[in-house]
């Protein structure tokens, strides 16, 4: 692993509604490495977005973040002020939202909304401005013309490009792209992920990449964080955790995705590995108790070091994992 | 085995903005009794029209339909509507598809009601019937969707396309919406109700696992062409059209070792001005005939063949 560019330190964040508290986010330690894509995959509502969104201080106004720190170039971005939050955004960090698609003003047309974000960062002049949004156009695959199109125009994974482009105008250090492709189809969404690994590759760059597509992870990450009810349940680099995967929600979720290579005739999924989900409350589960095997094992250890690189929130025994 | 629907030149055309905008153009297609058809295509393929349009949800535009042996293609509204209970479809999103005013007893008895089929208590216990086939408690009777997670929302959808007992079940993309985490739960559940209810399914989605796992043959359209159909194992291991070829090459791979970026080229060929015409290649694999050339894929053949072991 590489030098971190960002390290996520026991990140709590809960939601204030009337009179309950829920805690969306509990304790989540996650390190970036320079140059390296990190993908963080679960359960939607286990917690991807609302980790993500503390990074560049956006949570919804309802959330709040209890403790913890988030380092990046020896600052905690919780503490910075707004005024240094605003300059990291876009020019070091940039995000990419899920559903952003959706966001995309419809009365701009897109060489304006890439030359807004240009003009915020540097000073250029009408001229630069226009060549600079063009090279970004082609840097994404896009056509000049698209400069003068609407949103409207633009089919989801053009728009999606777009978004891309507006992401890397900063040229960031960190890009983070929530289900940059959920809804596209297989080839368009091949191709998005190119470009963003291309780009990491060319600059060095660093991905945080939020996703439920195994697949996608099997692809793009070098590190893996699996959540799941708010916490990590099982980290560490690719190679080792499609090899040996510990946790029964890493393990139904690798083997609940169809595969072509599949001879089997039935689908496992994941609740034939968590056998018992205790305390649902809507999409989100609490996973303080599993059922194993008729055993009963409460409230999961801390991260644990399986192996070089491997940590998993143990529910049994030590000794028992990794055989 | 028998054809239970039959497609010939089938089109279907939507005029936007004062142009004739072809979404299912001359598709020529058997499905048989029984099976699973798979149908891929990237979005705004004509997966859902040709899906509509072969229930006569839409109106065909030209081409003939067959069920059963029988033209449907013109036939009146009060002749086709017996025919309605033999086709049903289930949606991607099934918030948008059911009621949100209904409970799920009432969602699942309305097809009987519209149907004029069955008195109200046998209609209730059909209800029930449903509700444990698709592998929801019968508490579900008397709650509403909101209750539900997506999953079981789904489960609802399913009950409801299958409470008439009908022939044909097009399930269009069932499990796009869903977290991957219950997928596997709403694939496994109409796989066996497929077996179980002898079904012929049409199942349309753009995940070529899903439809991998899910169908006996596989069916490829290209902005409206049908361009490939061949038994799902034939299609996957031996594809012939490049738009085909580069569809497979754009499946993510389940495994960090065999990653292999270059791999992929994206083949977005110009769509021809004619419906292609199909030929067979053996083994019941059709292919648009302007793509081949025999000889050469008669040695390109051999090469897969020796590779695939
Ligand atoms: N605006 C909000 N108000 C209250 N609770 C919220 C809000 N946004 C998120 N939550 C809760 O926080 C938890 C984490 O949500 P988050 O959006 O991070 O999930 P996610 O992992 O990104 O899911 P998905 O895969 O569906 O995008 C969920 O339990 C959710 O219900
Ligand atoms: N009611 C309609 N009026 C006008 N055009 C339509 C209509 N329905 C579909 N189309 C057009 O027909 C083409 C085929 O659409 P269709 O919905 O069948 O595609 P699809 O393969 O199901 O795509 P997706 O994967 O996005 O669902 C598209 O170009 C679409 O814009
Ligand atoms: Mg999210
Ligand atoms: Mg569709």
């Amino acid at each position: 692993m590489s030098a971190p560019l960002l390290e996520i330190k026991d990140l709590h964040v809960s939601f204030h509604e009337k009179k309950s508290k829920i805690t969306a986010v509990q304790g989540v330690d996650l390190t970036i490495p320079k140059g390296e894509t990190v993908a963080v995959i679960g359960e939607s509502g286990s917690g991807k977005s609302i980790t993500s969104l503390s990074i560049l201080g956006l949570l919804p106004l309802s959330a709040s973040i209890d403790s913890g720190a988030i380092l990046f170039k020896d600052k905690n971005l919780l503490k910075v002020s707004n005024k240094e939050m605003q300059y990291i955004r876009g020019s070091e960090i940039s995000m990419v939202f899920q559903d952003a698609q959706a966001s995309l003003n419809p009365a701009m047309k897109v060489g304006v909304l890439i030359t807004e974000g240009l003009k915020a960062r540097k000073k250029l002049t009408r001229h630069e401005q226009r060549s600079e949004a063009l090279r970004l156009l082609r840097m994404v695959g896009l056509k000049n013309h698209v400069y003068d199109q609407f949103p409207s125009q633009l089919s989801g994974g053009m728009k999606q490009r777009v978004l891309i482009a507006m992401a890397l105008s900063g040229e960031p250090s960190l890009l983070i792209a929530d289900e940059p492709t959920t809804s596209l189809d297989v080839t368009v969404q091949s191709q998005i992920l190119d470009l963003i690994n291309n780009y990491k590759i060319e600059n060095d760059a660093s991905i945080l990449l939020i996703t439920h597509d195994f697949g996608v992870v099997a692809e793009y990450a070098d590190r893996v964080y699996v959540m799941f009810g708010g916490k990590v349940v099982e980290a560490g680099d690719v190679y080792t955790l499609f090899r040996n995967p510990i946790h029964p929600y890493t393990k139904g979720l690798i083997s609940s995705i169809p595969k072509i290579s599949d001879t089997e005739e039935r689908l496992k999924s994941v609740s034939d590995f968590v056998f018992e989900e205790v305390g649902y409350v809507g999409r989100r589960f609490a996973p303080e108790t599993y059922s194993i095997e008729n055993k009963v094992y409460d409230a999961p250890s801390e991260l644990v070091e399986v192996e070089p690189d491997h940590y998993v929130r143990l529910f049994v025994e030590k000794e028992a994992v990794g055989r | 085995m028998s054809s239970i629907i039959q497609l010939h030149n089938l089109s279907k055309y939507f005029s936007v903005g004062g142009e004739l905008h072809k979404a299912v153009d001359g598709i020529t297609l058997d499905i048989q009794k029984g099976e699973t058809l798979g149908i891929v295509g990237e979005s705004g393929s004509g997966k859902t029209t040709l899906g509509r349009t072969l229930m006569r949800l839409y109106k065909p535009d030209q081409g003939q339909i067959f069920f059963e042996g029988k033209e449907i293609t013109h036939l009146p509204e009060d002749k086709i509507r017996p025919l309605r209970k033999e086709f049903q479809m289930v949606f991607q999103n099934p918030s948008d598809s059911l009621s949100p005013h209904y409970n799920v007893g009432e969602i699942l008895e309305e097809p009987l009601l519209i149907q004029d089929l069955l008195t109200p208590s046998e209609r209730t216990n059909k209800a029930y019937e449903m509700l444990e086939k698709v592998g929801l408690p019968k508490t579900s009777y008397h709650k509403r969707l909101h209750e539900f997670s997506g999953g079981q929302r789904q489960r609802i959808g399913i009950a409801r396309a299958l409470v008439l007992n009908p022939k044909l079940l097009i399930a269009d993309e069932p499990v796009s919406a869903l977290d991957v985490s219950v997928q596997a739960q709403v694939l496994n559940l109409l796989k066996d109700l497929q077996k179980e209810m002898n079904l012929t399914c049409v199942f349309i989605s753009h995940d070529l696992n899903v439809v991998h796992y899910m169908s006996d043959r596989v069916a490829v359209l290209y902005l409206g062409h049908l361009l490939e159909v061949a038994p799902k194992k034939e299609l996957y291991t031996n594809p012939i059209h490049p738009y085909t070829k580069s569809l497979l090459s754009s499946i993510p791979i389940h495994d960090p070792e065999l990653r292999n970026h270059s791999r992929k080229q994206i083949v977005l060929p110009e769509k021809s001005i004619n419906p292609p015409h199909l030929v067979d290649v053996g083994n019941g694999h059709l292919v648009a005939a302007d793509v081949i050339n025999i000889t050469t894929f008669d040695t390109q053949k051999e090469k897969q063949d020796i590779s695939i072991g």
